[in-house]
């Protein structure tokens, strides 16, 4: 009896002891090989660095030249191929191996593969010229043909851009002109420019089409890959661009060999990281900032990320919401702040308009012009007295995730403090993308946009402008002449003033067609050899173009 | 024995169809457009209809289910992935070896130490070994396993560092995932055996073995461990069975990448010709490691092996099987010879011989029962064996 009691505590204890080892976790230990853990606390040190340089090609061209580094990435590289869908995988390493025509930062364009461009008077021709002597990994040769190549390739891929181009004249092996269907647009160009290129004689070579051996004009080449586990890129021997050819940070090739593991648990990425198996990580979870934050040995970068957390009510008329004041009560009755704070640590910024302030036609005036409701429970009171509600259960559609579903259940109990009756439904993402496209399925939708252009108007026309959807009315069923006449005018590069775009921020704030809720932070985390990091358009690490002190 | 073998693979095909027909039907229903998700960028209704169109989604379901079915089963083409452009058999042929690797290290520790663990608690019943593993299995086999998973990679890896928590590069990455998911298997076998083993403790034979003076050691592995063996076998055989579905959740969790990370990222970019890849692969994996489990039950016990060689015999004679059967006339099955024997030996136990022969051939029916119901036929010639 002595021996069952004695192995009952001996068991309960071991149990009990590797609960508290699992839990007890939040902070790093000094018995892992990775950089110094223990050592004292240095935040200002840490948090103060520079967040990026993807333009200083000066202060880039300084770095140490280093061996190895290891990165680690979510997701996995689905397809090689240039044109392909949109992946996390696809987004964080292809700009390594292919280029663009130009790449796009701060709302300005940047030649890569070009030499200069000019637009017409009228905006309705961009004359190109691509440096000489541009050749891809296998030696061919990137000419003017392969640009118009490539440009029709993009068009077929992604049919949308057939609206922007007429068509292409080539004028010599350096020179081409794009003829334009209507009058430029702000960020319109990026559609062709920021897409990448191939020559075409290794595009129509490949058995696959690139989708298992891409061959591109980047600075470094695949060499080895493991698929859904790491995949190794080494610096091209024979890249063509040096000198004053690389415009941009990202072009550049201050690492010999870059290896990238697909880590997919954001938990496991934590641990690599701590271990030493990675050396960068632009994927780390908000809880575990704080494993690194101060810790010696890292550098922390916070930046604003490219996606925004939305309020978006269902305007059709089958939907109680159609109401513009139940709308208005909605949107005073949710405290972006709070969202804020309560999903994401605080670790972001409250929205003052329907994209983030980093915007590049952003309007200042309208951080201070205090018409973006702000969280005032006896306005939304007002409206709700004023609106047709009567008692109705409005459906919060939110994809699943963490903080989907926490922002939907704050909205949830925002909306019941003013007396909204709400119920979430959330779905995994290929069923929410399903749902929302039928306006008798859900009242308000809770979900994150992209500012991938950096551009307000632009970012405005994906969520906005009617002709982008399926059904023919905006993603939350706005059928309004006005709003798309008013995003064209913002959009037009002539048309596009601050009063422009003012105008329209005001229409959709009067009509309460969105909230923008927040914009939340992106982490990175990267070794103290690190001195500046650099960004892809996609706001990923490239580790091509960041500043190293050490050497391996 | 051909026969049956021949009889239970057109079997196995008929369920792999099945599992092809049904999963083809649940994707088609299931809520999701894949021409949505996978239509590039910003989306006019023509552009989805056109991706529709390249996807053959634009036809009706008998006539996509045909081509599916003809490609897979005819030409044992599973397809291109939609999101990666690449050949489903690829990305599954890059990843098999490493979920069956996974797999099969798990299942083999689930049986190198669950059996054994469970002799011992069996031969100790009601001593602190037993109690120890009765105590041990039940905390074990109630922990979820994606927490143990959690809770191994917060010790080993990220509080002491002595192992990775991701990835393929050495045996080292191993160790979790099997530990994780084997240690719930192993207290399931364990318990199993430790069943199947006190059924056997104080039968007739192994009683008569003690009484003629054998080790107890020879009693256990020679007599009893034999007559338990089929329940165990079919708990193993689940193990193996499951070796490459059962791993899904452990491979999101160490990030491993095998057919189940595959499979996981394939069902939310609603890439259905992987989907479809790996299910019918998992189907007829599991479905050939249950007929390798049914056909070992032959070797583990020669009553059931004269049912595969005798199934094809007629009715009648099963009747003058049973009839021989329940006068008792048969020996114990397993040691059919050495009980002879020592009947002739003893003089007096031969009738209570074949007494428990009749009460454990009731038991391995049920059991057959449960492991696919093939055992059942053909019970008329279970005494032919001896």
């Amino acid at each position: 009896m002595n021996k069952m009691k004695a192995i009952s505590l001996l068991l309960a204890l071991t149990m009990l002891l590797s609960l508290l080892l699992g839990c007890n976790s939040t902070k790093n230990t000094a018995s892992t090989p990775a950089p110094d853990a223990s050592a004292t606390s240095d935040v200002t040190q840490t948090t103060d660095k520079p967040v990026v340089n993807s333009n200083d090609t000066e202060k880039a061209s300084e770095s140490v030249v280093r061996d190895v580094v290891n990165v680690g990435v979510s997701a996995d590289m689905t397809v090689w191929s240039p044109w392909a869908n949109g992946s996390t995988g696809r987004n964080t390493a292809l700009w390594g191996i292919y280029q663009p025509l130009a790449d796009f930062q701060d709302g300005k364009y940047i030649p890569v593969l070009l030499k200069t461009y000019t637009v017409s008077d009228d905006s309705t021709q961009v004359y190109c010229e691509l440096w000489p002597e541009i050749y891809d990994s296998e030696g061919n040769p990137f000419t003017t043909d392969d640009a118009i190549y490539s440009i029709n390739k993009i068009i077929e891929f992604y049919p949308q851009n057939a609206t922007i181009i007429d068509h292409v004249t080539k004028e010599d092996d350096q020179k081409f002109t794009i003829t334009l269907k209507h009058e430029l647009q702000i960020a319109e160009l990026k559609a062709i420019f920021c897409q990448f290129c191939v020559t075409e004689e290794a595009y129509e070579a490949s058995p696959d089409q690139l989708a298992t051996q891409p061959v591109g004009t980047g600075p470094y080449v695949l060499t080895h890959q493991e698929s859904g586990y790491m995949f190794t890129y080494e610096a091209s021997d024979n890249y063509w661009a040096s000198g004053e050819m690389i415009q941009q940070a990202r072009d550049m090739q201050n690492v010999k060999t870059i290896n990238w593991y697909v880590i997919s648990e954001s938990a496991q990425r934590t641990i690599a990281l701590q271990q030493g198996t990675i050396d960068i990580c632009d994927a780390i979870s908000a809880e575990d900032r704080a494993k690194f934050d101060g810790i010696n040995g890292y550098h922390l970068y916070n930046y604003p990320g490219n996606l925004s957390m939305k309020l978006l009510p269902n305007c059709d008329e089958s939907s109680v919401c159609s109401d513009v004041n139940l709308r208005r009560a909605i949107c005073y009755a949710v405290s972006s702040e709070a969202i804020l704070n309560g999903v994401y640590n605080g670790n972001g910024t409250a929205l003052y308009a329907e994209s983030p302030a980093w915007a590049s036609d952003y309007v200042e005036a309208w951080n201070t012009q205090n018409n973006y409701y702000q969280f005032d429970a006896e306005t939304a009171a007002k409206y709700l007295e004023q609106s047709n509600y009567k008692g109705e259960t409005l459906r919060i559609i939110c994809a699943t995730g963490a903080a989907n579903t926490s922002t939907a259940q704050l909205v949830l109990s925002f909306l019941n403090g003013i007396g909204i009756n709400a119920e979430i439904n959330s779905y995994e993402s290929a069923t929410f993308d399903d749902y929302i496209q039928n306006p008798s399925q859900w009242d308000i939708m809770i979900r994150t946009r992209p500012c991938s252009a950096g551009v307000f108007s632009q970012e405005m026309q994906s969520d906005m402008f009617s002709a982008n959807t399926s059904w023919g009315g905006s993603i939350n069923f706005i059928y309004d002449e006005k709003l798309d006449e008013l995003i064209n005018t913002a959009m037009t590069v002539s048309t596009s003033t601050p009063e422009n775009l003012t105008e329209l921020h005001d229409y959709i704030v009067d009509n309460a067609y969105m909230k923008g809720l927040c914009n939340y932070n992106s982490t990175v985390v990267v070794p103290d050899w690190i001195s500046d990091i650099c960004l892809s358009l996609r706001k990923t690490v490239m580790p091509g173009g960041c500043v190293y002190t050490e050497a391996n | 024995m051909i026969k049956f073998v021949i009889k239970r693979l057109l079997l196995t095909i008929l369920v792999i169809v099945g599992a092809g027909l049904i999963i083809f039907t649940a994707m088609y229903f299931v809520p999701g457009d894949p021409a949505q998700v996978l239509a590039a960028g910003e989306k006019t209704a023509a552009d989805v209809e056109a991706m529709r169109v390249k996807l053959g989604l634009d036809k009706p379901y008998l006539a996509q289910l045909g081509a599916f079915m003809y490609n897979t089963f005819l030409k044992l083409d599973l397809g291109t992935s939609w999101a990666r452009g690449t050949s489903v058999w690829a990305g599954l042929i890059e990843r098999l070896p490493r979920t069956i690797t996974l797999g099969f290290v798990t299942a083999a520790m689930i049986v190198i130490l669950g059996i054994p663990l469970g002799i011992v608690a069996a031969t100790h019943q009601g001593k602190w070994q037993d109690k120890g593993l009765i105590v041990t299995s039940m905390a074990f086999i109630s922990v979820p396993e994606f927490w143990l998973a959690l809770m191994l990679v917060i010790v080993f890896s990220q509080e002491l560092g002595w192992l990775p928590s991701f990835g393929i590069g050495s045996w080292k990455n191993y160790i979790l995932p099997v530990i994780a998911g084997g240690v719930s298997g192993i207290c399931n076998v364990a318990r199993q055996t430790r069943a199947s083993m006190l059924e056997v403790y104080r039968a007739d034979f192994a009683v008569t073995a003690r009484a003629k003076g054998m080790e107890e050691r020879s009693v256990v592995y020679k007599h009893m461990l034999p007559n338990a063996l089929i329940p165990i076998i079919t708990i193993c055989g689940n193990y193996f069975a499951r070796c490459i579905g059962g791993t899904i959740v452990l491979e999101k969790i160490f990030s491993f990448p095998g057919v189940g990370l595959y499979l996981n990222d394939a069902i939310s970019s609603r890439d259905y010709p992987i989907i479809r890849g790996c299910v019918v692969i998992m189907a007829a994996f599991t479905a050939i490691m249950f007929l390798i489990v049914d056909l070992s039950y032959g070797f583990a016990d020669p009553q059931i092996k004269s049912q595969y060689v005798n199934s094809s015999k007629k009715k009648g004679q099963r009747a003058i099987g049973n009839a021989e059967h329940h006068h008792g006339g048969g020996h114990h099955w397993r040691h059919g010879a050495e009980r002879e024997c020592h009947a002739v030996e003893a003089g007096n136990d031969h009738h209570s011989a074949g007494q428990q022969h009749g009460r454990h051939h009731e038991e391995y029916k049920s059991y057959a029962t449960k492991a696919g119901g093939s055992h059942q036929e053909g019970r008329g010639g279970e005494h032919n064996a001896d």
